[in-house]
């Protein structure tokens, strides 16, 4: 309940989380995921919506379950991921910030000096 | 798997258990009080007679005792009691704890029989010992027996120890009453019972002489008994726990 | 699917198949042609504002009532006087299964003799975690502790079905957060169906995989709890329970027109 907020339902955070995680390296291939049980006890919720949130990653590719053992991230899910994100960044994460720029007047060059100096 | 039976048996078990101890304790007190009541007789040269009690129109007892009667009337009295309070202090939380009414009905019979069985047993021993000690039977039961004299013996007997068997299975017909209606049903009904059969039977004497009939006839009493059993397991199968 | 094993000693988890069930208490109706169902092996919220029909739907699952009008299964059979079935129910509210006037462990007694997967021991730890004195009466404990004591002796009891319907009146803030807690943690090891009534929304809707929602007698919404929300959703924010109830009841002003 504290860890969540109450933009979209639980088990999509959850998702999100072990997407954000896999992307960043936190979680490598082969790593275990937390257990469907120890989402429930540490986050207070019910088991069912960690094991959805686990199915929709499953369905991905992103994970795989042994059984018995538990949930592992699969091979090549990080490239797999970032392929699927590289594919929406400029128009989901990009456009919306150079449209803010076309309104705030700052030009193609200001920008692009600006990752420069970044970089 | 769990069934009726295996309910029944285990809350009998359980009644039973709680049932012996509170009529042996009932038992133990009454021992010494006629203990005691027969002490202060020898010392003082008396004998005990306690005068039966007559009234028209109501219900009347009619008994004599010999100290010998004492214990058995508590235990008697404990066996109504208990029949009254056992029943309406744990039907409802049996039937709420997954017990089904058929269980807890059963049980609650079981237990009664138990009572009347373990007060039969006290009366032949209080019998034996007023043959033993007090020169022959001196009839100490208590009952509802207008017109049947102690010399009848073992019928009469019989027929008073029916009274303890149509009390106990009266007591829990009434707090059945009691748990499934309005406080008013059961009020009521005790009233017709206890009230108004009996001034009808005053004012209109075929209704008087039915009464009496029915009553001195020896078949009354088990008759009665299993009437007031199958009331009793009518009244819990449809026990609402609110 | 609502089925349960026969077999002596197992307990799958009980499924509840509810249909066109009417209850009426003399010229009150308390439900109206309510169908649903509780799948078994799930944490499901009865939800709604009081008067809604919560505690007579659970009366009706528990068999505390005869069914009047529409049928009630639990584990695929009717709940009425079937030992085998009422055993493996159990329906914890403030008052039924408890004997108030004597002490405690006679209640725990009921509870071992009529339940077939009593647990005593759990019992006397969960009574020792919430500090209920076990040789004092539960009409002598505080309102808390006596929820307490209700509530333990239900998970205890590990039957097939739980129902608690509002058992937690009167704990604090830090004895819900234990019972939720405990709660968890045995449905996980243990897995059983649990039925949770509660006007607590915030606090629990979180628990509860599907939902019940009901309003005047009548069901307003079913099924998965982030479905249901996400049906009275705004777009970027997830409705809660509360918003839910809150768009499903009908208002006062209508209520007592009719």
């Amino acid at each position: 309940m504290d860890a969540f907020d109450d933009r979209s339902p639980i088990y999509l955070q959850i998702a999100e989380g072990v997407r954000g995680a896999i992307l960043s390296g936190q979680l490598e291939e082969g790593d275990q995921v937390m257990s469907t049980t120890q989402y429930a006890t540490t986050y207070r919720i019910n088991p069912a919506t960690a094991a959805k949130a686990m199915g929709e990653l499953v369905e991905e590719g992103l994970l795989h379950k042994r059984r018995g053992v538990g949930m592992f991230v699969a091979p090549g899910a990080r490239e797999r991921l970032r392929a699927e994100r590289r594919a929406n960044f400029f128009a989901d994460a990009l456009q919306p910030v150079l449209d803010e720029a076309i309104l705030l007047g700052i030009t193609t060059t200001e920008i692009v000096n600006h990752i420069k100096g970044e970089k | 798997m769990t069934t009726t039976a295996t309910q029944t048996r285990v809350l009998a078990r359980w009644f039973a258990t709680g049932s012996s101890k509170v009529l042996a304790f009932a038992l133990a007190i009454a021992t010494l009080v006629s203990v005691a009541v027969w002490a202060l007789a020898t010392v003082q040269g008396w004998t005990v007679p306690i005068e039966p009690v007559d009234g028209e129109g109501q219900v009347f007892f009619e008994f004599s005792t010999t100290a010998f009667g004492i214990p058995l009337a508590a235990v008697g009295i404990a066996a109504f009691v208990l029949s009254i309070v056992q029943t309406a202090s744990y039907t409802r939380s049996l039937v709420a704890s997954g017990a089904t009414r058929a269980s807890v009905a059963g049980a609650t019979l079981l237990n009664g029989a138990l009572m009347v069985v373990l007060v039969n047993v006290l009366a032949a021993v209080v019998l034996a010992l007023e043959a033993r000690f007090a020169g022959g039977w001196v009839g100490s039961t208590f009952g509802l027996a207008p017109g049947a004299t102690f010399a009848d013996g073992v019928p009469v007997l019989v027929h008073a120890l029916g009274q303890v068997a149509f009390a106990v299975v009266a007591g829990m017909t009434i707090a059945a009453v009691f748990l499934r209606w309005p406080w008013w049903v059961g009020v009521g009904t005790l009233a017709i019972v206890l009230w108004g059969l009996p001034l009808l039977a005053f004012w209109f004497e075929p209704l008087a002489a039915l009464g009496a009939a029915a009553v001195s006839w020896p078949g009354a009493m088990p008759l009665g008994v299993v009437a007031l059993a199958g009331a009793y397991w009518v009244v819990m199968r449809g026990l609402r726990i609110p | 699917m609502t089925t349960a094993s026969t077999t002596s000693g197992a307990t799958a988890p009980l499924g509840v198949d509810i249909a066109g069930l009417s209850y009426r208490f003399g010229s009150t109706v308390a439900l109206a042609d309510v169908t649903c169902a509780v799948r078994p092996g799930t944490i499901t919220g009865l939800v709604g504002r009081n008067g809604a029909g919560k505690t007579t739907l659970a009366a009706l699952v528990a068999a505390l009532r005869p069914v009047q009008t529409g049928t009630v299964l639990v584990g695929g059979r009717p709940v009425w006087e079937d030992p085998d079935v009422t055993s493996r129910i159990c329906l914890m509210r403030d008052k039924g299964a408890i004997v108030e006037d004597e002490r405690i462990g006679t209640s725990l007694r009921i509870a071992a003799m009529l339940r077939p997967h009593w647990d005593g021991e759990y019992a006397l730890a969960l009574l020792d975690r919430f500090e209920v004195p076990v040789r004092r009466k539960p009409q002598q404990l505080s309102r808390g502790k006596r929820s307490a004591l209700g509530a333990a002796v239900a998970l205890a009891s590990r039957c097939e079905l739980t129902i608690f319907d509002e058992v937690y009146l009167g704990m604090d803030a830090v004895a819900r957060r234990m019972f939720y807690d405990e709660l968890m943690a045995d449905y996980i090891a243990h897995p059983r169906t649990v039925i949770l009534s509660s006007h607590l929304l915030d606090e629990v809707e979180d628990l509860m995989e599907d939902v019940i929602v009901l309003d005047r007698g009548r069901v307003v919404a079913a099924g998965d709890t982030d479905a249901v929300r996400q049906a009275h959703s705004r777009p970027g924010e997830l409705a809660s329970l509360t918003d839910v109830l809150i768009q499903l009841s009908t208002p006062s002003s209508a209520r007592s027109a009719s």
